[in-house]
């Protein structure tokens, strides 16, 4: 399975939500719906306060419950990838996916009555480019690629960095990691 | 401290601010589910076992009501797909991960043991319609036939009924159990209180519409054991919870305290277990006719509030805990913002 993560730097990331601008315009997302959102972390005591920003979205988790809980093989992964897709033509909107995710992120109920979702932007993938919201972060605190490649640069970083991921204790298995 | 907070719009009325994806069509279903499980199990068993004369309810009538049931059972299941033209979908595949694939199996299973069994019972449950149906000119003859086919087919069919009646019924729960990310479903006890819960009602029914008082009498004593076993798994998932993970004890807070709390303690626990407990253990040596029937509707009552507070209570629980700054009440406000003045 090639596996695709997405690894965001709290340190740089400044809370702007240009990602969350830059998929609404890349995936045509309805109004009033969103795909990735941006979280505002404050821990510790007053004075001392620390405030970290996090990007969140589809984790495309490498054991997707989401795609075990889909009862007509809808939900599925992309491309024998961990990129989970949801295929409009077979989804009969039973919502069992949106209870399965421990996330919260297998959000959207669309309007014509079927699930989207955050697809890392496969349609950019499948050209060999960054999804929409790592490539417009300004702070350039996003970045997107093969962690299993020592050589890309989110191995590196998940090398060299401290990092972390959303309640791995689910047993998901999430691909989105974030630096501190 | 730690505190999380939106610095966007999480915009997105199924999760927020809470889970809210399935409701009283679900509940409904589930309850009619098990129900129709418990009525199959126990008309199948009166067949098997010879006690039709003893049962006549249960043997002949009940699996007609049962797949009258189902049916809109199934209706309100339909309901709640939000893409409803793609429903046939669920017979391209069994996807064998997904407990919604098996249950869609099992109920295309079902219904043809369900139709044999209410056809074999209707010459003499229902001796009115089976003479309409049997005089019908030229589909008459054809109508008998099938009436004798079903005859013939009573034996497998009502063991049939028992098999896939205790699938349905353990089908319901396995359903919310295996989704991990909602604490509060997620234990494998769910599946047997829905069995037992759905045998119960099956039971209560026949307690409420037989016309035989020794039929009623078997039918409530049967009951009192599953009220009893109901009440013993409901311990046994409670305990289950308490000593779980933290999601766990703070997914069973929904019923010890929280917003489940009032209907659970002061609702399902006195009106769906022990009233009727009380009232089926006093009629132990001698069936009364009205205090059956009152235990009765309770048991079913209680059947239909446990599923929708089973349903609710898994909705509000899960890993993640953020708060929403977002009022989306406020986007209706906005066509009320004056138009800015042209002359500035």
């Amino acid at each position: 399975m090639t596996r695709y993560a997405m690894v965001i730097d709290t340190k740089t990331c400044v809370g702007c939500t240009d990602c969350v601008d830059a998929c609404r315009m890349e995936n045509d997302v309805p109004a009033g719906l969103c795909y990735d959102w941006v979280v505002e972390a404050t821990s510790g005591t007053y004075p001392d306060l620390s405030t970290e920003f996090r990007s969140e979205r589809c984790n495309h988790c490498s054991h997707p419950t989401c795609v075990e809980a889909c009862p007509t093989g809808a939900s599925q992964t992309w491309n024998a990838s961990n990129i989970v897709v949801v295929d409009a033509t077979i989804c009969t909107g039973c919502k069992a996916c949106i209870a399965a995710c421990p996330y919260d992120a297998r959000l959207i109920m669309m309007p014509d009555g079927y699930i989207g979702k955050c697809t890392f932007c496969v349609q950019r993938v499948a050209k060999g480019l960054d999804p929409a919201c790592v490539s417009v972060c300004p702070a350039r605190a996003m970045y997107f690629g093969l962690p299993d490649d020592p050589g890309s640069e989110v191995g590196r970083l998940l090398a060299t960095r401290d990092w972390y991921t959303l309640a791995p204790e689910t047993g998901n298995q999430p691909n989105v990691y974030y630096l501190r | 401290m730690h505190e999380e907070l939106l610095a966007s719009v999480m915009a997105n009325p199924s999760v927020v601010p809470q889970m809210a994806i399935w409701g009283w069509q679900i509940a409904v279903y589930l309850f009619l589910g098990g129900f129709t499980a418990g009525l199959m199990v126990f008309s199948g068993w009166t067949v098997l076992s010879g006690r039709e004369e003893q049962a006549p309810f249960a043997a002949r009538r009940a699996p007609m009501v049962a797949f009258i049931a189902l049916s809109l059972g199934m209706t309100t299941l339909f309901l709640d797909l939000s893409h409803k033209l793609n429903v046939w979908r669920f017979y391209t595949t069994l996807h064998v991960t997904s407990p919604m694939s098996w249950g869609s199996w099992v109920l295309v299973l079902v219904f043809p043991a369900l139709i044999v069994a209410a056809l074999d019972g209707l010459p003499l449950g229902f001796p009115g319609l089976a003479a309409r149906l049997t005089g019908l000119p030229k589909l008459g003859k054809w109508a008998g036939g099938l009436l004798g086919l079903c005859r013939r087919l009573r034996g497998p069919a009502a063991l049939l009924n028992v098999a896939l009646g205790m699938a349905l019924g353990i089908y319901t729960g396995i359903l919310l159990s295996s989704f991990n990310a909602r604490p509060f479903w997620h234990s494998a006890l769910l599946g047997p209180l829905f069995l037992v819960s759905g045998l119960s009602t099956g039971a209560a029914m026949m307690v409420l519409a037989s016309p035989k008082a020794g039929e009623r009498h078997m039918f409530g004593r049967i009951d009192l054991g599953l009220i009893v076993l109901e009440s013993a798994i409901l311990g046994l998932y409670m305990s289950d919870m308490l000593t779980g993970d933290l999601v766990q004890q703070q997914a069973v807070g929904f019923l010890l305290g929280g917003a489940g709390a009032r209907l659970f303690w002061l609702g399902f626990v006195p009106l769906g277990l022990g009233v009727p407990l009380l009232l089926e253990a006093a009629m132990w040596r001698r069936s009364l006719l009205i205090p059956g029937a009152l235990a009765a509707l309770m048991v079913l009552s209680g059947g239909f509030l446990l599923r929708g507070i089973v349903i609710a209570g898994g909705q509000e629980t899960g890993w993640v805990t953020l708060q929403n700054q977002f009022n989306p009440a406020l986007l209706g406000q906005l066509g009320a913002i004056p138009a800015p003045d042209p002359r500035f």
